[in-house]
Order: C-alpha cells, then sequence, then structure tokens
C-alpha cells in the first residue's frame, strides 16, 4: 500500500512543477547603453530646394529667378482690328428691264415658193423650171412674167424666235427688212405678220430692186406675241421683162427675210435670257476702323466676302466681282460665283485669304477705300424663264472674319489695355522670412521686342501684395521704339534695382501675391509708315532675379523627418540623454530646435532646445571660408522622453540669422552636420 | 521549478543486485552483470542526471519569489560555468545465455555545457556605457550541446577471475552544437565625429547538426568495457565508456561571422531619405556584423565524451564495504581544448536489511568540493527501488547537483 503511495507520489511529482511554473520576473536589471545614433547633414540645398523661382548657379549659388519673357503682347489684332465691312446692299426691280434685240434671218427661196404649191410647181416645171434647183439654170423672162401674174403672193412662212417665248410689250419696235434675191425688181410685196397672240399687222414693199434690202418698222407697243410668227406674203408683184430675157436663177435665188425687235420694254417676257444683265454696280467700300487708322496697303490673312442673293426670279444669277485695287497671287482679282435666285436668300463666300489690296485708288481719301465691281448677269442657257415687272432682287456684298497678314500706312494714337492678372508667387521661400529680408543686390529687369512697325508708350504696374495684406506698389512707365524697316526687331531692356525703383520695397513684404497691369499708348507717328504684319509681334517679359546675398533677421527654415511610430514603452526607459557634435556650416547663427510633432493629430508634443551655434567664417565676400563646431547634449525627462516616442515626426527648426550688417551669400551646398549618439537606460525591472 | 527538473527522467534498472556504488549510478544493465533474471527495463524510467555550475544558480536566481538578479553576481567577478550530463534508458532487455548475459537496450543521452564570462555577464546586465573609451574583449564563451541516442548489445562474460562486459553502442546524432569559437569585441569611444562610435571585431564559429528524434541519420558507434577482478581483500572495477564517434552528416551548419573589424557610428541621414528606411538599413548593417552566415557544411565527426571510472572496495564486514571510487568525463567542448571532470569518492555500504542496502560518499569535485552522497538500494517483492544523489544539500544552494533513480520489475 505504502508503496502504492509513494509510486504514485512520484509519478505526480513532475505534474506539479509544470503547472507551478510562473513567469520569471528580474531584479536590479538597469543596463545603461551608449551607441552613436545617426549623423545629420542639412544643407541649404534641404532648406531652400531648387524648385519653383529657387534656382541654383553653376557653383551652387541660391538665386530667385523668374522670368516670362511675354508678360504682355500685341499682335496685329490689337493694333488693327478691321471689323466686319458692308460693302453694299442694293435692290433692284425689274419693271425696266432691258431685254435686247432680237434678230433673226431667214431666207424663203423661190424654190420653196414654187414647191410650196403643187399646181405652182406644175406650172414651174412647165414652163422649164428644174425642180429641184440645180446650180445655176436659166430661165426666160416670160416665165418670170407669168409667175408675177400666177402667184398670189409668195406663200407663208413660219418665223421661230428661239429667243423667247411670249413677251408682252411695253415698248418695242418690229423691223422687218426685206432683201430681193431674185434676178428681178420686185415691184410689189405685201407682208402680214402674225403671231398666236397678237398680230403685228400688214407691211408694203415696193420697188424693191435686185438685191436691194428695204425695211420696214412697226411699233409694237402694248402687243403680246409669242415666238412663232407667220409671215404671209400677200402679193407678189414682179417686174414685167422682155419674155425672151434669160435670167440665171440659184438654189439661192429668193427673198431674204430680216426680223429685228429693238428698243425692247416688256411688261412681261418668257425666254431664255442670255447674259441678260439684272445689275451692274460700282462701288467703293470705306473700311471703318474704330481708332482711326489709314491703311494704305492691305495683305489680307482671311477674309471673304459674303454674298446674300435673294430674289422672285428662282433661277441661278451669275454673278461678276472684281476688286480693281487688289490682286491675288500677282493677278487682278475677279471672280464669278452662280447663285440661285430664290425667294429664300442665298449665301455665296468669297474667300478673300491672300488677297493684296491698295487702299490708296481714291483721290479724295487715299486710304482705307477699296473699289469693288459687281454684276448679276442672267444667263438661263436654254431654260425659259418669266421675266415680269414685278419681279425683284435683292443682292448685298459685306466683308467678314478680315484678319491682317500685312498692313501698313498711319495707324493713329490710341490706347491699348494690354490686361492684366494676380497670380500667386512662387516664391515660398519668402514665407520662411520673417521679417528683414534684406537683399544685397535684387534686379527686376523689363524686356521688350518690338518688331511691329509702331511705337508706343507702355505704362505698366506690379501691385505686390503680402501675406498679411500688406502691399507695395512697382511703376514702368518707358517708350518703345519702332523698328528701323520691315523685318527688324528692336530690343529694349530696363534693369530696376533697389536704386532706381520701390523694388525692394516689394521684397521687404514678403509678396504672396502679385497683380500686373498695363496700357500701351500707340503712337502711330506720320513722318514714319506704321506696319504691323502677322508675324510682328509687340511683347514685353519681365524677369526677377533675386540672388541670395543678403542679411537676414530670423529666417525660420523648417524640415520635416518622418519617424515610424517607435513600439517602445517609454516606461521602460529610465533616462536618455542625446550627445551631439556639430558641424555648422552655414554662414549664419543657427539655433536648432526640435519639434516633436503627431502628424495625426497635429499636435506638438514638446520642443527640444538643442543648441544655438555661431555662424562659420564668413569672408567680406560673405563666402564661408570655415565651419565652426561645437559639442552638445541634452537630456530629456520623462515626460520629454514620452513625447519623444510618441511622436511619428520631428520637425528641424532652424533659425537662422546673420550679423548685424553683415552680408553673407548663400550657397545650395553649405552644409549643417549633426552627429549624435545616444545614453539610454533601461529599466526592465516589472 | 527550475527547469532543469523537467527533464527529470525517472529510469528503471533492475538489477538482482547493486554490487558496487559504481553499479549505483548505472543507469542501466551494468556491463558486469550476471544473472539468471530476465530483466525488462520499464520505458521512460531512467535517468542519471548530473549538473555542475561554478558558482550557485542561487547567487543570481531566487527560486522562492522566482526573480534573477545578476548584480552582486557580476560585481564579485563571477562567471557562469556550467555543465550537465543527462543520460535515460528508454528501454532495455536482458537476459542469461548460457554462461553469459546479454542485453540490449535503447539510452538517450544529452551533455552540453556553457561558460558566459563574466565581461559578458556585466556588458548584458549593466550595459556597455560603463565600457566608454575601453577595448572589451570577449573571450572564454562558451555553449556545447549534443543529445544523441543510441541501440546497444551488450555481452557479460567471464575469463578466469575476471568479470568483463562489452556494449556495443550504435549511435544517432540528433543535435549537435558547438560554438568553436565565440569572441568578439567593442570599443565605444567619444572622441570621434559621432558620440559613442563603436569599433567591433568578432570572430565567431560554431557548427551544428540536428535530426528527427527518431532515426538512422548522424550515425555513430561507440564502445563501452568494464572489468572487475578481486585482489586478494580488494575488489577493483574499471569501466570505459563512449569510446566511440559520431558522424554528423544531416543538416550540417557552420555557422560564421560575417565581418571581423567594424566601425559603427550610427546611420547617416539626410533630408532626401527617409528615416526609417535608414534606420532599418543600419540595423541591418548592425546585425550583419553579429550575423553568423550559416552555410551548408561538409559532413563531421566528432568524439562522444568519454567516461571512465575505477573503483576499489574492501568489505570490512558481512554486510559492510568500504570504497573509493574515481569518475572522470570529458568535459567536451572548444575544439582543440578537452578538458575532463573529476569526481573523487570515498565512501561506505551498508546491508541494512536484507531488502535494502544504504551507500553514502564524501565526494569531491573542482565545483562542489564537499558533497556527501546518499543512497539506498531496495528490493520488495518483484520490485527494485534505486535513490542516489551525490549532493544530499544540493537543491539549488550548491554547486552540483545530481541524483538518479529507478524503478524496476523483474519476472
Amino acid at each position: 500500500m505504502k508503496l502504492k503511495i509513494y509510486f504514485s507520489l512520484l509519478i505526480l511529482f513532475p505534474f506539479f512543477f509544470i503547472s507551478c511554473e510562473k513567469k520569471i520576473e528580474t531584479q536590479n536589471w538597469s543596463p545603461e547603453i551608449i551607441t552613436p545614433l545617426a549623423n545629420v547633414k542639412l544643407t541649404l540645398a534641404d532648406l531652400i530646394p531648387e524648385e519653383g523661382s529657387v534656382v541654383y548657379d553653376e557653383d551652387n549659388f541660391i538665386r530667385l529667378a523668374y522670368r516670362d519673357d511675354n508678360i504682355f503682347s500685341f499682335t496685329a489684332d490689337s493694333v488693327i482690328n478691321i471689323p466686319t465691312q458692308e460693302g453694299f446692299s442694293e435692290y433692284y426691280s425689274f419693271q425696266d428691264l432691258p431685254i435686247n434685240d432680237f434678230n433673226e434671218e431667214i431666207d424663203y427661196t423661190l424654190e420653196q415658193v414654187l414647191t410650196g404649191d403643187p399646181t405652182i410647181q406644175f406650172f414651174a416645171e412647165a414652163a422649164g423650171i428644174q425642180i429641184p434647183f440645180p446650180y445655176e439654170q436659166q430661165v426666160s423672162g416670160g416665165v418670170f412674167n407669168i409667175l408675177s401674174n400666177e402667184l398670189d403672193g409668195l406663200g407663208q412662212t413660219d418665223i421661230e424666235l428661239n429667243q423667247f417665248s411670249e413677251i408682252s410689250f411695253i415698248t418695242g419696235d418690229l423691223s422687218i427688212g426685206i432683201q430681193n434675191n431674185l434676178p428681178i425688181n420686185i415691184e410689189n410685196i405685201e407682208v402680214n405678220l402674225s403671231t398666236g397672240v397678237d398680230d403685228v399687222g400688214l407691211l408694203q414693199f415696193s420697188n424693191l430692186q435686185v438685191g436691194e434690202t428695204q425695211y420696214l418698222t412697226t411699233d409694237l407697243s402694248g402687243l403680246t406675241i409669242d415666238n412663232n410668227m407667220l409671215v404671209d406674203f400677200l402679193n407678189l408683184t414682179l417686174e414685167q421683162v422682155d419674155p425672151m430675157s434669160e435670167f440665171i436663177i440659184t438654189p439661192n435665188s429668193g427673198i431674204k427675210i430680216f426680223f429685228q425687235i429693238t428698243n425692247i420694254n416688256v411688261d412681261s417676257v418668257t425666254m431664255a435670257f442670255q447674259n441678260q444683265q439684272l445689275a451692274d454696280y460700282n462701288t467703293i467700300v470705306d473700311f471703318n476702323l474704330e481708332n482711326g487708322e489709314q491703311i494704305h496697303n492691305l495683305i489680307l490673312k482671311t477674309g471673304k466676302i459674303i454674298c446674300e442673293l435673294q430674289s422672285t426670279l428662282n433661277t441661278n444669277v451669275i454673278l461678276y466681282l472684281s476688286i480693281p485695287s487688289a490682286t491675288l497671287n500677282g493677278q487682278l482679282f475677279e471672280t464669278q460665283r452662280t447663285i440661285y435666285a430664290g425667294t429664300e436668300t442665298s449665301f455665296e463666300e468669297i474667300d478673300l485669304t491672300g488677297l493684296n489690296i491698295d487702299l490708296t485708288t481714291d483721290v479724295v481719301q487715299p486710304y482705307n477705300k477699296i473699289p469693288i465691281v459687281v454684276s448679276a448677269v442672267l444667263d438661263t442657257g436654254d431654260d425659259l424663264v418669266t421675266l415680269t415687272n414685278q419681279d425683284s432682287a435683292s443682292i448685298g456684298l459685306s466683308f467678314s472674319d478680315l484678319s491682317i497678314e500685312y498692313a501698313d500706312g498711319y495707324f493713329g494714337d490710341y490706347e491699348i489695355d494690354l490686361g492684366g492678372d494676380v497670380v500667386d508667387v512662387d516664391l515660398s521661400i519668402f514665407e520662411d522670412f520673417d521679417s528683414g529680408l534684406i537683399l544685397d543686390d535684387p534686379k527686376f529687369i523689363i524686356r521688350v521686342f518690338n518688331s511691329v512697325g509702331i511705337g508706343a508708350n507702355i505704362q505698366a504696374g506690379l501691385n505686390a501684395f503680402s501675406p498679411t495684406g500688406q502691399n507695395a506698389i512697382f511703376n514702368f512707365n518707358e517708350i518703345i521704339d519702332l523698328p528701323a524697316f520691315f523685318g527688324d526687331t528692336v530690343e529694349q531692356i530696363w534693369v530696376y534695382d533697389k536704386y532706381n525703383s520701390t523694388i525692394d520695397d516689394i521684397i521687404a513684404l514678403p509678396p504672396e501675391q502679385i497683380e500686373y497691369f498695363g496700357t500701351a499708348f500707340v503712337n502711330g507717328n506720320k513722318d514714319n509708315i506704321n506696319y504691323i504684319s502677322s508675324d510682328t509681334k509687340l511683347s514685353l517679359g519681365v524677369e526677377v532675379d533675386f540672388p541670395m546675398s543678403l542679411n537676414v533677421a530670423n529666417i525660420s527654415l523648417k524640415d520635416t523627418i518622418i519617424l515610424n511610430e517607435l513600439d517602445v514603452n517609454y516606461q521602460k526607459v529610465k533616462n536618455l540623454t542625446l550627445f551631439m557634435n556639430i558641424d555648422n556650416g552655414f554662414p549664419l547663427d543657427t539655433k536648432l530646435d526640435l519639434l516633436l510633432r503627431d502628424s495625426i493629430s497635429n499636435v506638438i508634443f514638446d520642443t527640444l532646445e538643442v543648441a544655438n551655434f555661431s555662424s562659420g567664417l564668413v569672408n567680406e565676400e560673405g563666402y564661408l571660408i570655415e565651419s565652426v563646431s561645437a559639442e552638445n547634449s541634452i537630456h530629456l525627462n520623462d515626460s520629454q522622453v514620452e513625447n519623444f516616442l510618441n511622436s511619428n515626426q520631428i520637425v528641424l527648426d532652424v533659425t537662422l540669422n546673420t550679423e548685424e550688417s553683415q552680408s553673407i551669400r548663400l550657397y545650395s551646398d553649405y552644409e549643417f552636420i549633426v552627429n549624435m549618439g545616444i545614453q539610454l537606460k533601461i529599466d526592465f525591472d516589472e | 521549478m527550475n527547469k532543469f527538473l523537467i527533464f527529470f527522467f525517472f529510469y528503471i534498472t533492475v538489477f538482482s543486485q547493486v554490487s558496487s556504488h559504481q553499479d549505483l549510478e548505472n543507469y542501466r544493465i551494468p556491463l558486469t552483470y550476471h544473472s539468471n533474471d530476465t530483466i525488462l527495463g520499464l520505458p521512460l524510467f531512467s535517468n542519471n542526471f548530473n549538473f555542475f555550475t561554478k558558482h550557485s544558480i542561487a547567487d543570481w536566481y531566487n527560486l522562492s519569489d522566482n526573480t534573477i538578479d545578476f548584480e552582486n553576481y557580476i560585481s564579485d567577478n563571477k562567471s557562469i560555468e556550467m555543465i550537465f550530463f543527462l543520460d535515460n534508458n528508454i528501454f532495455n532487455f536482458g537476459l542469461p545465455f548460457r554462461d553469459s548475459y546479454l542485453s540490449f537496450g535503447i539510452n538517450h543521452h544529452i551533455y552540453g555545457n556553457l561558460n558566459f564570462s563574466n565581461e559578458l555577464l556585466s556588458l548584458f546586465w549593466n550595459g556597455n556605457s560603463q565600457y566608454l573609451n575601453q577595448t572589451i574583449d570577449f573571450f572564454n564563451n562558451r555553449l556545447s550541446f549534443i543529445q544523441y541516442s543510441s541501440i546497444y548489445f551488450q555481452s557479460y562474460f567471464q575469463y578466469k577471475d575476471c568479470k568483463m562486459g562489452a556494449r556495443f553502442n550504435f549511435l544517432h546524432g540528433i543535435n549537435y552544437f558547438n560554438l568553436d569559437r565565440g569572441h568578439f569585441s567593442f570599443n565605444s569611444v567619444n572622441n570621434l565625429i559621432t558620440p559613442f562610435s563603436t569599433y567591433i571585431s568578432t570572430n565567431i564559429y560554431a557548427r551544428t547538426s540536428n535530426s528527427n528524434l527518431i532515426g538512422f541519420s548522424n550515425p555513430g558507434l561507440s564502445l563501452d568495457y568494464a572489468v572487475k577482478f578481486d585482489i586478494k581483500d580488494f575488489n577493483f572495477s574499471i569501466q570505459l565508456e563512449n569510446l566511440g564517434f559520431i558522424y554528423w552528416n544531416k543538416n550540417t551548419y557552420a555557422h560564421n561571422s560575417n565581418t571581423h573589424n567594424y566601425l559603427f557610428n550610427g546611420f547617416d541621414y539626410t533630408m532626401d531619405e527617409v528615416v526609417s528606411e535608414e534606420l532599418e538599413n543600419t540595423l541591418d548593417t548592425l546585425s550583419d556584423i553579429f550575423a553568423i552566415s550559416s552555410e551548408k557544411d561538409s559532413r563531421f565527426i566528432t568524439r562522444t565524451p568519454l567516461k571512465f571510472s575505477i573503483q576499489a572496495s574492501m568489505k570490512t564486514s558481512v554486510d559492510t564495504d568500504l570504497f573509493i571510487d574515481f569518475k572522470c568525463i570529458e568535459d567536451w567542448g572548444e575544439t582543440g581544448n578537452r578538458d575532463f571532470l573529476n569526481m573523487y569518492f570515498i565512501g561506505v555500504s551498508k546491508d541494512v536489511s536484507d531488502k535494502i542496502i544504504l551507500f553514502s560518499t564524501f565526494n569531491y569535485n573542482k565545483f562542489s568540493p564537499f558533497n556527501l552522497s546518499l543512497g539506498i538500494f531496495s528490493k520488495f517483492d518483484n520490485w527494485m527501488f534505486k535513490l542516489n544523489t551525490n549532493n544530499l544539500f544540493a537543491l539549488f544552494s550548491e554547486k552540483y547537483f545530481h541524483i538518479n533513480t529507478s524503478l524496476y520489475y523483474t519476472f
């Protein structure tokens, strides 16, 4: 029994010890550890980085530089702006529309007469006349005597007047001419003219000698005729001749009828118009320029003539346009367009790009004037169009989208607002200068490039505003010369420094925003031809050059070191001391504070005042010749240790000062070195 | 409870008779054992555990409140030197065979030692601030560990009046670690550009190998031999164990310090860098200094820690024996620098009854010069019980702890 108990205890013994295990603690375990920590190099490039307006020279000298060569500019459009010009606008009524004369010739041969009536033909053949007529044949006089007795006339023939379909005449003279191509005289011939509408009447011709042409005229006023005119030769009496005489007749023997209508003025006409002039207009366009500019010669970069045509004709109208004083590619400018003239206004654009215009052709006003010749012609081809005296048309021409490729003349005196803007100044470095920034040699440079053939007076200015609302003004008033000849460029530079301007007032603000504004007073000097082209330009640029040679008080520069939050139980840290070996390679007295910051809550837990260090040795030119070394230590108490370990950022707050009246030069490679070691006592005891 | 005792194993060795103090300390069937009994050793009941420390653990560890305090320990210029041996008999079986006695079984062994210099302890406990502007060298730091199992076959035989036994052990290496060189030095100074810049020099070399607890990799062989003989009234017993080697061929690595000399002066930082990245880079560099590059090593052979003991005893009465005993165990550690841990015993054994034998000795070793041991061997029915400690008054107040127990069953 006892053995069993002992055995059981023996088995349970190790389990007892295992179950009794508890955590081992330490006592008096507080090691003190020293270790190098970090070697921090801070350069002026870190504090004043090369960005925005900050630039570094080749030797790393820091300067603030800004340049914009085109703050203000004006081009051809700014100098001369040619608004849309109305050329002319005319209204035409066709009430007194002159119609072209009609002419017609008809041959009515003897052969046609003889073959027109079978009886007569029989008789003629019986009389020995060969039908059809040979080249020549002789016919005796007796045959003619018989024909004269037998022919009642010469029969009828139609005259088709193709020029029109129907005309109602207000005025019109119809001339009928008969040419005797028979070998014998015609003693008498009566001609009756009739149409499908009105008849013209009877005309009598007498004693028509061989080869003679006689004309008779009749008035058509008030008549309406169509184009199918029937000519009825009612009576023909030939000269009685010796029956034994022989006469030669040919196929051309007969009479020729000349049909002519002149002095036509109609109420309406239905006809095919060919080159029927509707309007013919010569006019002069006078450019209206706002500022009294006098343009002598003009080459258009862009431009067009817009024709507006509206009519009751409802047919195509040919528009002829020419500008006698203009050439295009060396050729006189003229153009022809076919425009539909309907009740809906038609528009036609005529491109004037590249047009070279002489605006000095007017004797009275040898500038700004462009002669224009416009004519509108109706040409319907074979199509018949009815034209009445109720019809009308309106034609208008205007110049638009005119821009200048080249112009010369006298541009007058007037004012151009150059505009302006408010810009935020990217001189962020100025934010770090709390006060008293005195630059040794700041420069504000204005450059003008002028290739425009005109002089001007530029009055411009800068109005600078500080973050606190203070402002300072800089004004600029200079005369800009014009180039000597076309193609030349004048460059002018004005340099403003603190001795001849208020530039140092602006720097001292320091500026956060700058408002710039300007006006140009164009001086169109009549002693010189003014010119401008699309390539010419007057531009004004500014350049800021602020070398960092300065005397400062309290430059506060900051940079942030990002830390990961240290997952350390700070209560274990009994004390902590930072040891620092510092080498001040800045030519400025440097005060270094460490701000322990939490970026999430944006709270600064603590400020550790590291030290105040004298500047490195600076020579007379303000250049650092030797850095200054020092040793320092900071002991952190419990609260500061806690804040340090709770921070996720350390802000290096560097305050720089120059000695009074000491001017120094800033180079980006100046270094401020802090070598840190840490002495740390940790208490591991629970 | 001290974790050393977690590895407290009970073993059973079954003896028909515990004939000597030497046998008392055996954790398996003695080499010269001979009887007619068939013995079955119960598994996981075997232990012979020795633990030596140059200075008492109680000097820095307070058991009652479970606290560690090295303050006085270090100021007394003490270092840590510890040696431990653990042998377990997992299983054994023995049976008589003709005139001989055969047995086989499975054992488990751990040998280890560690040395931490006072300087190292001081560095760890007090920090390095005390060494400003001084070059501190850290030598004599050592850590060695070997663990292996063995399958053994042993035989007893007698030649004339000599009882002899031989045991062949087939070894399987489980873990090996030896810090061949554990030297480093540093010097923190405050006269360089960076305060507390530190020169660091390292010269660390170690080898390791490991395999599964059970297997046949890392093979080895060792031979144990014992002989007993009598001369007049004296009985002599000589025993030699662990004459052998292990061929480490699995997961063998050589661990070398990367950097020999380095000046550490913190991390360099400029404003266009990220602090955390630079700090990480510097910590990486710093860890590289002490980092050990581990490279696959070629296979190597180590000897097993040699054990030797010799005992002379004399029967002074029927139930009383006087004996002296000498043991030495090879202090296995730094390459080329072998040492032996010697233990000297002088004592008496007395048969208190037919069931109980008591042993008591006065024993000496370099760590603990004055030790009193007490052992008891008892047999009841088919059960046999043994409990022995070489330092009765140990239990962490002294520098030497030893215990072995056994419980066995015969049939």
